[in-house]
């Protein structure tokens, strides 16, 4: 028997057979209750935006024992698909007690599980992401999307990334992949602005030359018996088409005359090609991007492997942590950087040994307008490469992609061909892969006398 | 001790004719003095000595000519019209890179390729190596492709070049001299030689045959001003001029055909012995057999039949022309029925003595291509690398007495009575039927 209590806080509440469910048509409701008293939600609202509000204020509750609870919504109000993916579905109250079993099996699963410790923000939705998957025994599917900059949305992930997010998030379904916490069946390919990373891009022809888009496609003719070829246009009179050549009429196709091909030209600069450019505006940001400079993702499903489900009953979160490890890439953080050279700065001071700080200036414009992600790429290939030349003693600092700092410690000014190294390959790298600059890298020196200060230092 | 005299070392078959006399020398080698010894000795020298006398004179006119080139500086527009040539492509990107003269654009036409072509091409074009790439889906024979480059091009002078060519570094400078030699000039040839002729024997005497005739043969007959064909391998044009004639007309022999019409349109044409350029010629006798007929073919289509107003008194009759035409017809066509005709004669007539005849018709053919070689290595500008090419000469009467009469012989009956060339797969079907049916 369906038990509907309504309360005098003005809550209510649905019990059936010993479960206890709490039916909410505004987010604030949410914050009058215990809800770890209760076994799962009913969404009651027409309102599409109070119900978006109540899924993500319960699925990013703090505590994971609520947060993935079961979320129904009441079937005489449905909601759009984009988010009814991060619910269990639609229920109809008449035949409540048919969906009890389904409410047992996930919070069963979900108490079986380690509630999650103090972690990053990004391993904690891993973490969060493997109990979902787990309690709901299901493959995280993506659902087309308009609302999503990528096209895409994901299952309970979406609602932890904002819009400009969303490359994060598909980083952090790469990490786990790597991991062997899910594997991955491909669906699709996403195509992103370099700039904003979204997908609703606007892709037209344009002028090789002048990159107009103001350009007309013509047919080319070509007249058989005198070998005169040209654009239709040439061709073109008020009887229909005639050679400019031989005066003769071309009267049929494939017989007189054929249309070997097309060619267009420039309404702007009056270039003419066969092969124009393809250009994409950014709906979004208006940024026009070239074909290459489009950032291509994978979007594809993602199944729990039994390691992913193996994290869930470990104490410890190593293996959702080895990416930390990578992190040493991207060279040492500059707060780091600093103690270390404050340290050494007082060692010189004692020992009056030799020691150098040097500094890696690049001077690019190109790097305004690249996004963060591939930032952060150059910058870990720019370590390695600095630090395939450095001893094993000397330490890489950097916080920006372009400036970085190095000390070598016991290192006198006469033995400094590792920076020379540096500067030569380095200058040659960049400058190959960068049109228009011709000597991109500076490196300045600085001799430690054990009197200098840091800030003075790292200018 | 004998005494041996000067008849007692020769072979008893220059003997022969020391014994019977000038006048039966003449009688039996009639062929070789008054047509070869003529054409390709005396005139050749004389040109040769003409050439030499006026040398100072004519390199001060070329260095004012030079002058004028580069302070105009005109823009050019460099056509290379082709069918599977895409792995050429880039090492000709590469020859054109290293020109003195830079002020131009280079525009590819792929005829209906049906292998990488098309994507080497619109690679290069996106590097920036070409300036224009087109590419025709369905293919429409080799003019058909030249006039649509040359309808893109933007070129004051237009620079035609098949794609598996290489360049001197200054050939394109050197060919556009001659447009500020004489106003009245509309289309300057290449000087095409051999760069395969390592390669087989076929190509070494293809190499002498280019010396030769290509070479000196050009130049000779540029000075005389019958000049009759510019290398499709290589040739500059005036813009204005081949717009003014519709550009190229259906081949194959359309190089032959369109220095025609330049020369009938009142122009005159230019062969600059300076302007280097070295392509691949056929590297064996089958695929050489099948470039020589075509070539052949053509002179009997273009120049007996299409060009015939040349020959007859009209408003646009011109001595030149008529000379030039004559010239060609006659030292092909004209003589290549003589040869047939002396053979019988000497058949019929010396059978008794074919047995000294036929020696020394070799050993005149002999000392004749020797001396012709004497005058290409006067001209030539790699007088060292073609020494190699000497002792292959001894070849040449069969090569070119021989070999190439009865492939002409076979060319002209094709085309005279067969109208063959308009089979020809060079040019698609769609065209060639059409061009039969006009008469072109």
């Amino acid at each position: 028997m369906l038990n509907l209590v309504k309360h005098t806080n003005n809550s209510r509440r649905i019990t059936q057979e010993g479960l206890t469910f709490l039916l909410v048509s505004h987010p604030s409701e949410l914050l009058k209750e215990n809800l770890n008293f209760f076994d799962g939600f009913i969404i009651d609202t027409d309102s599409e935006f109070f119900a978006e509000s109540i899924i993500t204020a319960i699925r990013r509750l703090p505590k994971m024992q609520n947060s993935l609870k079961p979320i129904f919504v009441n079937g005489i109000y449905p909601l759009p698909k984009r988010l009814m993916i991060h619910t269990d579905g639609l229920i109809e109250l008449s035949l409540f007690q048919t969906y009890l079993q389904r409410v047992i099996a996930i919070n069963k699963r979900l108490s079986s599980i380690n509630e999650i410790k103090s972690l990053s923000n990004e391993i904690r939705i891993q973490y969060i992401l493997i109990a979902f998957l787990y309690t709901r025994k299901k493959t995280l599917e993506p659902d087309t999307s308009r609302y999503s900059k990528i096209g895409y949305e994901f299952p309970l992930l979406s609602l932890f990334y904002n819009d400009n997010e969303v490359m994060s998030m598909l980083n952090n379904l790469q990490k786990m992949k790597e991991n062997s916490l899910v594997s991955f069946t491909l669906l699709d390919y996403v195509h992103s602005c370099k700039s904003c990373y979204s997908n609703y891009l606007n892709f037209r022809e344009c002028c090789p030359k002048c990159q107009s888009i103001d350009i007309e496609a013509h047919d080319m003719v070509h007249h058989f018996v005198c070998a005169h070829v040209g654009p239709e246009k040439d061709f073109k009179t008020d009887n229909g088409l005639e050679c400019p050549k031989c005066d003769k009429a071309l009267r049929h196709i494939g017989i007189d005359y054929d249309k070997p091909s097309t060619i267009h030209s420039c309404n702007s600069c009056s270039h003419e090609f066969q092969n124009p450019g393809m250009l994409s505006l950014c709906l979004d940001c208006g940024t026009e991007n070239e074909l290459e400079e489009l950032i291509q993702k994978a979007i594809g499903s993602y199944q729990l492997t039994n390691k992913g489900e193996q994290i869930l009953f470990k104490k410890e979160y190593s293996d959702l942590q080895t990416n930390k490890l990578n992190h040493n890439d991207r060279g040492m953080s500059m707060h780091l950087f600093r103690i270390i050279l404050e340290q050494e700065i007082k060692r010189i001071k004692i020992s009056n040994g030799d020691s150098i700080v040097a500094k890696l200036t690049l001077s690019m414009n190109q790097l305004d307008v690249v996004n963060e992600d591939a930032k952060i790429e150059l910058r870990q290939e720019i370590i390695k490469i600095v630090k395939s030349y450095l001893l094993e003693s000397d330490t890489v600092g950097t916080d920006k992609v372009d400036e970085y700092f190095i000390l070598l410690p016991e290192t006198r000014e006469k033995n400094l061909k590792r920076l020379d190294h540096i500067h030569y390959n380095l200058s040659k790298l960049l400058s190959h892969n960068v049109d228009g600059v011709v000597s991109p890298l500076e490196i300045t020196i600085q001799k430690l006398s054990g009197n200098e200060s840091v800030n003075e230092l790292l200018i | 001790m004998i005494a041996l005299s000067a008849h007692d070392l020769m072979p008893e078959y220059i003997n022969y004719w020391f014994v019977v006399g000038i006048d039966k020398f003449t009688r039996v080698f009639w062929f070789f003095l008054v047509f070869e010894f003529t054409r390709y000795i005396i005139i050749d020298y004389l040109v040769a000595f003409i050439f030499w006398l006026t040398n100072p004179s004519r390199r001060k006119k070329i260095e004012l000519a030079k002058r004028a080139l580069f302070l105009e500086n005109p823009f050019v527009s460099v056509i290379v019209p082709g069918k599977n040539e895409g792995k050429h492509l880039y090492k000709l990107t590469k020859s054109l890179d290293e020109q003195t003269f830079s002020n131009f654009e280079l525009i590819i036409v792929d005829d209906g390729s049906d292998d990488d072509t098309p994507i080497i091409g619109k690679n290069l074009e996106k590097l920036g190596l070409i300036d224009m790439f087109i590419r025709n889906e369905m293919r429409g024979g080799k003019a058909s492709a030249a006039n649509l480059a040359l309808r893109y091009s933007k070129g004051k002078y237009i620079v035609h070049l098949d794609a598996d060519c290489s360049f001197d570094r200054d050939a394109i400078e050197k060919i556009l001299i001659p447009f500020y030699l004489d106003t009245k000039i509309g289309a300057v040839g290449g000087n095409v030689k051999v760069r395969n002729y390592k390669e087989s024997l076929c190509a070494k005497l293809q190499a002498i045959e280019y010396l030769k005739t290509v070479s000196v043969g050009r130049i000779v007959t540029s000075y005389l001003g019958i000049y009759k064909i510019v290398s499709g391998a290589f040739g500059a044009f005036r813009k204005d001029v081949i717009d003014s004639i519709g550009g190229w007309d259906i081949g194959p022999g359309l190089d032959g055909d369109i220095t025609v019409k330049i020369r009938k349109s009142g122009y005159k044409i230019y062969f600059q012995p300076d302007a280097i350029c070295l392509t691949n010629a056929p590297s064996n006798f089958k695929v050489l057999t099948k470039q020589r007929l075509r070539w052949d073919k053509s002179i009997i289509r273009f120049r007996l039949r299409k060009h015939k107003d040349v020959y007859f008194p009209n408003a646009n009759f011109n001595w030149l022309n008529f000379l030039s035409f004559f010239e060609n017809i006659f030292y092909n066509v004209v003589l290549d029925i003589l040869w047939w005709i002396y053979l019988l004669d000497l058949v019929i007539n010396y059978t008794a003595s074919l047995k000294f005849i036929i020696p020394m018709n070799f050993t005149l053919y002999l000392v004749m291509s020797y001396v012709q070689m004497i005058s290409a290595y006067i001209f030539s500008e790699r007088r060292d690398e073609e020494k190699r090419l000497w002792p292959y000469v001894t070849l040449m009467t069969l090569y070119t007495g021989t070999y190439l009469r009865i492939v002409r012989t076979a060319a002209y009956y094709k085309e005279f009575f067969f109208k063959k060339s308009y089979e020809d797969v060079w040019n698609p079907y769609k065209s060639s039927i059409q061009a039969k049916r006009a008469g072109l």
